[in-house]
């Protein structure tokens, strides 16, 4: 039995896998378009004979939405940056250089990447309140750079480990800082890397829930997440509507994935696998 | 692959794009969905509105007067913005309204549910209007509006803006007499929902106020009270216990006799009553007066026509009562300018012609005399006289501080009883039960713990000392600059939490409180809440399930790709996105996507497949054990993404050589799952194992949007539980201990996932 012999039953099994992840999509798109009268249509349309983005143009006009999309943007970017500024230079120090009780702060960082930030609502809530910074994009983006750092500075050193440690010697030896170093030589080389651990934080700051939930109050502040779980309550019977403000939450995230994507399982595995 | 990337790309931009260039046009500068007024005006006031009484509601009429409003009033003060926020949910509404309140961050303006106010008045929060409001103007009011918000002085602490009554919503043509008890209407609804097929009887018994407002009615009706006159709690005592019993068994006969559907547990906004109404999916439902327009609105005018209005059908010999609420605007600004500014603001959407325009579209009642005598439409309308001659039967929750906490008790009950779960007197018992402790507890102090206190500082300094001990220079080691950034930041927003979580867990803290005691109280609250065991199971069942349908659906795909690939199959990349993509989307969207796809009629693509293979519609989402399966396939479907990566990854690293030679010895799928592949795989799999169970330990997020914990506490997991504790009964005390209980399974299941972790980089 040759390989490549068979492959018909293998192509119809995934595209029926396929098909399985992405029908409720589709769905979500095709209630996105109908009207309240559509949604209650019996039997229920895959292509509505009202089809408009009628309920787009409301969702984006009349609603907070483009305020959640253009908060979600914000925290999530500079949530990603702040995690890399602070994430390289520690990963790469300890990769490269003697560091007191390595081992030890390994592991617990390794640890506490894996501990879901739920579990510490109570007392994030208190510090961020006595820091004042609740209902602040500055707090959260604080609070989520500190809850992303251990995973970041994990994977990230685990790139710098593979680097050939004489390169970054030889240039050590011409004289170069360490600074330097970093920039010219090392950065470079762990491009994946960066891209990966950018992109899987960038991904988690985008759908993180609990933490906005707790620590953001006004409206115009939340994030696409707490948004959308508030716009469900408020326009609980208008399915059409929070449909189609659902598809906007998702848009990005899918495009982003497909653009990224092989960052983006690299960046897992290694975080997850490699350790 | 490039192509249908592009597009997707280019899909996103435009929605980006026209997103941002849908900025307000000129007409709409001045109200825009999160601001009100000219944007450069130099006072801006917060105001916390109601969803359903402002510029956003989802009704369109409402909208539509209020940006009306709202932009006559920008017109006219020109130095003054509103920020508004709308609080879609109300349990919400109130957390975080008792949270600013706590951390003295109080919008300047409020619309609070006229029950809260006990609350607001309690900790001196509310300022008084009076000063800016004329006596006058305040004489308009029907009299429980300005008295019930008055203390001894005649300060005025808010401005009612509507009210509103319960009643019986019933179908002429089905039911030609509207049913005056409760068996009448028992046996009316049940011999429709035989012979027509749709819902005989509606009702809220989700887990919301209104589960329990709805029917104080029916148990004041019989002359019962919640409180006595001093304020504590009565319900669960002779004669009052045995009253509340019959409405509860009452309730629970609604679905035994096939009068309601099982549904009714699901209800916990009234549009949905309106929409089954509408969809004609009801003959009768318990519902209140503002619900009458948009009855109007989605009928047509003959099937409109089909529909009156009764007073609430009651106990035998029991009097016409109705539980009338409503809305109330409190000012908590403090500061003069502001005060003056907020009052003015109220005044000007409340003034005589507004409130009676406003009225008329959100189908509240009227607080206003003149609005009755001089708006046409409350003068002239049929339907007014109706919901006049009930408010005359009104009755207003007891102002008392506690109403929430026996509202809370008694909504679980509602819902154990409905469900069968307990029986009606197990349910009211557990409840009395409940909020005697409530009541016996210390009210929650606001002002400050006196002194500094030693213990709290402990945590802090046990992390600042091993962030010390790590960065402390010294010779021939790296300079701590690299290193120091991050790790204060961890330290301080991951470390030093973590500490401080236990800290927090031997106290009895309030989320809103600063007063606390050292105490194991909170573990053995925790431990003795009868919710805890029920919170536990539930948390085992979704565990086990959940994990196990998302490593053998996360296994078979891998495999099935990892086949797929030496076959040279065609779409490997393609499955792989499509699968991964569920997982890469925010848990909360997933949780709105299912509970679109779960919709509990026939047309909800779900139940019309299941209808399509005899099997429904059934109740999705709001029957216990059918909410729990839809949770887990839900989360399977989203999770199994995660499974399939490491595992195929894990795949891919088994030799070329052995599955040629399984071909060689013509091993069946079976045998070389056993034999060549489950054997390397089994390290992976163990890693697996350990982290999807700490995922699915703290899943949260797809939980709240799906089932929100319902029905009654059917879907509560140990991460709702605890968030529940801490953000709606305000027990930040006892969150903290189920969260020390989540901690130490985390770092447990975290450090075998460390461990295997590292002895497989050790071995690779």
């Amino acid at each position: 039995m040759s390989a490549g012999g068979r492959r018909g039953p293998y192509t119809a099994a995934l595209a029926a896998v396929a098909v399985a992840f992405v029908l409720p999509m589709l769905w979500l798109f095709s209630v996105s378009l109908k009207t309240k009268a559509g949604v209650y249509a019996y039997p229920p349309q895959w292509l509505p004979d009202q089809a408009s983005l009628e309920n787009y143009r409301f969702v984006l006009r009349r609603t907070e939405v483009p305020w959640y999309l253009l908060n979600s943007f914000k925290v999530a970017l500079s949530a990603t940056l702040a995690t890399l500024i602070l994430g390289v230079p520690a990963a790469f120090v300890l990769s490269r250089e003697e560091v007191r009780g390595r081992g030890p702060l390994l592991t617990g960082l390794l640890a506490m990447q894996m501990v879901s930030p739920i579990v510490l609502l109570v007392p994030i809530y208190g510090l961020i309140g006595r820091l004042r910074l609740l209902d602040t994009h500055a707090g959260l983006v604080v609070v989520y750079a500190g809850v992303q750092l251990p995973f970041t500075i994990v994977v990230l050193k685990n790139f710098f480990d593979a680097l050939p440690t004489s390169l970054l010697e030889a240039a050590r030896l011409d004289g170069a800082s360490r600074p330097r170093v970093l920039w010219r030589i090392a950065l470079p080389l762990v491009g994946p890397g960066l891209g990966a651990t950018a992109t899987f934080n960038l991904a988690w700051y985008w759908a993180e829930f609990a933490l906005a939930l707790v620590l953001l109050d006004s409206q115009g502040h939340f994030t696409i997440p707490v948004g959308l779980f508030s716009f469900q309550s408020g326009y609980e019977t208008e399915w059409q509507l929070v449909a189609a403000a659902s598809f906007i939450g998702l848009v990005p995230v899918i495009a982003t994935f497909v653009l990224l994507q092989r960052f983006f399982v690299s960046g897992l595995t290694a975080g997850a696998v490699k350790g | 692959m490039r192509r249908p990337a592009g597009i997707v790309v280019a899909l996103a931009l435009s929605v980006c794009v026209s997103a941002a260039a849908s900025g307000p046009d000129a007409a709409d500068a001045l109200v825009t969905p999160v601001r009100v007024g000219r944007p450069g005006a130099p006072l801006v006031l917060r105001v916390w509105a109601q969803q359903d009484y402002s510029h956003l509601a989802a009704r369109p009429a409402i909208a539509s007067v209020f940006r009306e409003v709202f932009a006559e009033w920008a017109r006219s003060h020109p130095d003054v913005q509103l920020e508004i926020s709308v609080m879609p949910a109300l349990e919400m509404h109130k957390a975080k309204l008792l949270l600013a309140a706590a951390a003295d961050r109080l919008p300047d303006i409020a619309s609070v549910d006229s029950f809260w106010m006990p609350l607001f008045l309690e900790g001196h929060h509310a300022q008084p209007l009076d000063l800016y409001w004329p006596a006058a103007d305040r004489a308009d009011y029907v009299p429980f509006a300005t008295s019930a918000l008055s203390d001894q002085e005649g300060h005025v602490y808010g401005m009612w803006h509507g009210t509103d009554c319960r009643m019986l919503y019933y179908r002429k043509d089905l039911v030609p007499v509207p049913p005056k008890t409760w068996d009448e209407l028992i046996q009316a609804a049940s011999r429709i929902a035989r012979e027509k097929h749709i819902a005989g009887y509606l009702y809220n018994a989700g887990r919301w106020e209104a589960a329990v407002f709805d029917h104080l009615g029916m148990f004041w009706g019989q002359g019962g009270q919640l409180v006595d006159d001093g304020g504590r709690p009565v319900f669960g005592e002779a004669p009052n216990r045995e009253k509340m019993v019959r409405v509860l068994r009452f309730l629970r006969e609604t679905v035994t006799s096939g009068a309601s559907p099982r549904a009714v547990l699901g209800h916990n906004d009234y549009q949905q009553l309106t929409s089954a109404a509408i969809a004609g999916d009801a003959a009768m439902f318990l519902g209140g007066n503002w619900q009458l327009q948009a009855l109007q609105e989605g009928l047509s005018p003959s099937e409109f026509a089909k529909w009156d209005v009764a007073p609430i059908p009651q106990a035998p010999g029991a009097e016409e009562t109705t539980g009338t609420g409503g809305w109330v605007w409190v000012m908590f600004a403090k500061d003069p300018a502001r005060q003056r500014a907020s009052a003015d603001f109220l005044q000007f959407v409340e003034s005589r012609a507004n409130a009676g325009r406003i009225l008329e579209v959100t189908g509240q009642l009227p607080v206003r005399r003149s609005t009755y005598r001089d708006v046409a439409f409350f003068r002239e309308d049929p339907w007014y006289a109706k919901f006049g001659a009930m408010v005359a039967h009104g009755r207003a929750r007891p102002g008392v501080p506690l109403y929430p906490a026996i509202s809370e008790q008694l909504q679980l009950a509602v819902g154990y009883a409905v469900s069968g779960d307990k029986t009606p007197e197990a349910a009211l018992d557990d409840a009395w039960r409940a909020v005697q402790a409530e009541a016996a507890r210390p009210r929650a102090a606001t002002g400050a713990r006196s002194g500094v206190d030693p213990v709290a500082v402990i945590p802090m300094a046990l992390v600042a000392l091993a962030a010390l001990l790590l960065l402390w220079p010294r010779r021939g080691a790296a300079s701590p600059g690299w290193l120091a950034p991050a790790l204060i930041v961890i330290a301080a927003l991951v470390a030093f939490p973590m500490l401080d979580l236990v800290r927090l867990s031997f106290t009895n803290t309030r989320t809103h409180g600063l007063a606390y005691a050292y105490t194991l109280e909170s573990y053995r609250g925790v431990l003795g809440d009868p919710a805890f065991p029920g919170m536990v199971a539930v948390t085992l069942v979704f565990l086990a399930a959940s994990v196990t349908l998302q490593m053998g659906l996360g296994l078979a795909i891998a495999v099935l790709l990892d086949a797929a690939r030496r076959h040279r199959a065609r779409f490997t990349l393609l499955a792989r996105i499509a699968v991964v993509s569920a997982w890469i989307i925010p848990g909360v969207l997933v949780g709105v996507l299912w509970r679109i796809l779960l919709i509990e009629n026939r047309s909800g693509i779900v139940n019309y497949w299941l209808s399509r293979i005899g099997q429904g519609p059934l109740p999705l989402v709001s029957s216990g054990p059918l909410a729990l399966t839809s949770l887990i396939v839900a989360n399977g479907w989203r999770g199994c993404a995660f499974s399939m990566i490491l595992l195929f990854a894990g795949l891919q690293r088994i030799p070329r050589e052995l599955h040629e030679a399984a071909d060689l010895e013509g091993l069946g799928a079976w045998g070389r799952l056993r034999v060549v592949l489950l054997p390397p795989l089994r390290p992976v799999l163990a890693l697996n194992l350990a982290l999807v169970t700490i995922q699915t330990l703290n899943t949260f997020d797809l939980i709240l949007p799906l089932t929100g914990g319902g029905p009654a506490r059917r879907t509560e997991v140990i991460s709702l539980f605890m968030y529940r504790s801490a953000f709606a009964s305000m027990e930040a005390g006892r969150a903290a201990a189920v969260a020390v209980i989540l901690l130490v399974l985390n770092l447990g299941l975290a450090l075998i996932a460390a461990r295997l972790i590292q002895r497989g980089g050790k071995a690779a």
